[in-house]
């Protein structure tokens, strides 16, 4: 598989996330031990205090964070029952990667430009683009959070080839230093459309399946569980709505 | 293999159900429990209020012949201390309560409801449904004026609305208890009842009257035969007859004997007759004797004409005369000679008339000898007939105690023959003059209005309801619920998977 993805061996990038603890004396840490090394920018972003349940959002970004501490870099959640709620997890999560670590995040979310991300992060977003051969990739960029959408990479597979949506998709998680966070849709969805998911599920380490308590069904989970487990993909843990 | 789970769950070894679980799901269906709570209620109390409203009515009967009137006998029985196991014959309790079954008693019943003015009227609701219709007029309609159908339809469901409890349960008396939709159906009901079942016991003692009765006659009948093949009527006629032909001999050989003396006076009278009369006609009668005779003939009469005449002349002696005086005188004077002159002659029997005896005998001597040699001949007949009538009376005596001898042998057949009979006699005495030995109170107590199921009864069976509805509702909603509710039950799902955390929510 030519778009397998990259092994990280960078040991120094895994001292950088070793910055763990509260939530203002994880600032200084980074300060003294990763402004060298890397580009990192902490962002304070706004919206990370407009969490209504930050102990939550703590605890959930520790399990993340320890995951990536060994080594797993492209997080994808999945079977949240609408777009805004794994918009805003994913955004939760790079917010606190970002100012808890300093680790700069990717965040693929579903929609561009009606997603969450444009809606809460209010501080300098800028639109850019990412031009390879044949296509191109619109981004949003805040500081050292940047989001594209699956849209777009649906865009680019419908506009290159196989190989060169492998290439493109190398390119977009060749970052070893940072952590990705993927918003899948649903099962059948990925079923139905496998031809353009695969090669994003190639690229990820483990995923994360959302749970809606009464509602989700236990099949459902189960599903989930068994096919991600069959695709040879790490089954992170469940996220609670 | 989640249904097998889920069982597995819902069991407990200990508990049989998992009583934990139960209360967590209680928490967790709150609205199927409470929605579960309220149709329970609903159900129960709407068949609470559709319930037919029974109007009960008992009587108590006790058994006359086992029961003891005294109050001590009747403490004894209540404190349980009587040794006859409360002095109620069990097998008479049997049979009252099963009267209740048995087909002929219901009939019976049934019949004797149809004679009353009420019985259209009546209902026998057995449903407990105050909305179904159960009049008798109802009845017959649906049998379509069909008698046999509509008698079959009573005979099912009248069982139905009394009972019998008997003294066991009850500690003293049979209790008879009527419950019908009705007061009035009610109250002619138990006194239907009550009448039918003395007066089934009272069959039910003539019956063993009847039977006993029938045996001895069976019985009467066989000894009957026995003695007709020995032929005893014959014997006691035979008998009957001998004794009057030996009666009739005796009193044929009184008279012939009497006859015979009789005759043997007359014969020995005839024999003198005739010798007297020969002797006198031997003896013969002179002239002078006759003569004499004649003079003492006239001096009688001249001596009772002359007393006459001085009788009469005395009577009248006051008033006579001397003439008068001295003709009674003269004629005392003739008296006198006359007498003088009888006297000289003798007062002996007549010579005249013992002529006159010796002509008479002469000429009856013939017919004196006439009759002494027919009374002679019967004699001798009548010795040969009291000999043959004295052999006739010795075979018939002894016939009659041949007879006697055999109607002896006969006679303990006979007696309990009489014995049987006099039996038989009595039993059918018992058979009409018998009275049932169930005694009846002279007052039912008032039809009292009630449900079947009473509200303590629907309170108990609403919390059964409730609490087994909950149970099935609860485990069947929780067996086919697949749903995640908690973390508990992902962990208990996914064991090895970590529960990561809660979702964040931003504010807008």
């Amino acid at each position: 598989m030519t778009a397998k993805k990259l092994e990280i061996k960078n040991t120094e990038s895994q001292g950088i996330s070793t910055g763990e603890g509260s939530f203002y004396g994880s600032v200084l840490k980074f300060n003294l031990q990763e402004k060298k090394e890397v580009d990192q920018t902490r962002l304070p972003l706004s919206c990370y205090f407009k969490v209504k349940n930050h102990i939550e959002l703590l605890s959930l970004g520790r399990n993340f964070h320890n995951s990536f501490k060994e080594g797993n870099r492209v997080f994808a959640l999945t079977g949240f029952a609408t777009s805004v709620d794994v918009e805003q997890t994913i955004l939760g999560l790079g917010a606190y990667f970002n100012f808890d670590h300093g680790i700069t995040c990717d965040l693929i979310t579903p929609e561009f430009r009606n997603s969450e991300f444009t809606k809460l992060v209010k501080e300098d977003v800028e639109e850019k683009v990412k031009k390879w051969d044949n296509c191109s990739l619109d981004y949003h960029k805040t500081y050292s959070l940047t989001q594209y959408s699956i849209t777009g990479l649906e865009n680019i597979f419908k506009s290159v080839d196989l190989i060169s949506f492998e290439n493109i998709l190398c390119d977009l998680f060749s970052k070893d230093n940072q952590a990705y966070f993927v918003a899948l849709p649903d099962l059948k969805t990925i079923e139905d459309n496998l031809e353009f998911y695969y090669p994003i599920l190639q690229h990820i380490d483990s995923v994360a399946i959302s749970t809606e308590l009464k509602k989700t069904k236990e099949k459902v989970l189960k599903k989930h569980m068994n096919y991600f487990e069959k695709s040879n993909i790490k089954i992170e843990g469940i996220i609670l709505k | 293999m989640i249904l097998k789970e889920k069982i597995e769950r819902l069991i407990d070894e200990s508990t049989l159900l998992n009583i934990p679980l139960m209360f967590k799901l209680l928490f967790r269906y709150k609205f199927v429990v409470m929605a579960t709570i309220v149709f329970c209620l609903s159900v129960c109390s709407y068949l609470y209020t559709r319930q037919v409203e029974i109007y009960w009515s008992s009587i108590r009967f006790s058994n006359m012949q086992e029961k003891s009137s005294s109050p001590m006998d009747a403490i004894s029985v209540a404190l349980g201390t009587d040794a006859k196991d409360g002095g109620f014959n069990n097998s008479l309790a049997e049979e009252v309560r099963a009267l209740r079954l048995s087909m002929d008693f219901t009939r019976n019943l049934v019949n004797k409801l149809m004679e009353k003015e009420y019985f259209d009227k009546m209902d026998f609701n057995p449903t407990n449904k105050k909305s179904d219709k159960f009049i008798v007029s109802e009845l017959k309609n649906t049998c379509e004026g069909k008698e046999d159908c509509f008698i079959e339809a009573m005979v099912r469901l009248v069982p139905g609305f009394y009972s019998i409890e008997d003294p066991e349960r009850t500690g003293l008396n049979f209790v008879l208890e009527v419950g019908t939709a009705d007061k009035r159906t009610t109250e002619i009901l138990l006194d239907v009842v009550a009448k039918a079942i003395s007066a089934s016991r009272l069959d039910t003692i003539r019956m063993g009257y009847i039977e006993q009765t029938k045996s001895a006659e069976k019985l009467v009948a066989k000894e009957r035969v026995s003695l007709k093949e020995k032929n005893y009527l014959g014997l006691v006629k035979k008998k009957e007859l001998l004794k009057d032909e030996v009666t009739n001999l005796q009193y044929e050989i009184q008279i012939h004997n009497k006859l015979l003396m009789e005759n043997q006076s007359q014969l020995t009278i005839a024999e003198a007759k005739v010798q007297k009369a020969n002797s006198i006609i031997k003896l013969g009668v002179d002239n002078k004797g006759l003569n004499t005779d004649k003079k003492r003939n006239f001096l009688r009469e001249k001596i009772d004409n002359l007393s006459k005449d001085i009788n009469a002349l005395e009577l009248i002696r006051i008033s006579h005369s001397t003439r008068e005086i001295d003709i009674l005188n003269s004629l005392k004077k003739e008296l006198r000679k006359s007498e003088r002159k009888l006297k000289k002659l003798g007062n002996t029997r007549s010579v005249a008339s013992l002529n006159e005896f010796v002509q008479k005998s002469k000429i009856k001597v013939e017919e004196n000898e006439f009759n002494y040699r027919v009374f002679k001949g019967y004699a001798l007949k009548a010795s040969k007939k009291a000999v043959l009538l004295k052999e006739k009376s010795t075979g018939l005596v002894d016939s009659l105690l041949s007879t006697k001898t055999k109607l002896e042998h006969m006679r303990p057949s006979v007696n309990f023959l009489k014995a049987l009979e006099a039996k038989v006699i009595q039993l059918k005495l018992l058979e009409i003059t018998s009275t049932s030995d169930l005694k009846f109170d002279n007052f039912a107590t008032f039809p009292v209005k009630t449900k079947k199921i009473t509200r303590l009864m629907l309170f108990v069976y609403t919390v059964f309801f409730i609490v087994f509805s909950l149970l099935g509702v609860l485990c069947t909603r929780f067996l086919f619920d697949d749903n995640v509710y908690d973390e508990e039950d992902l962990k208990r799902i996914f064991p090895k998977v970590n529960v990561l955390g809660t979702a964040p929510t931003f504010e807008e």
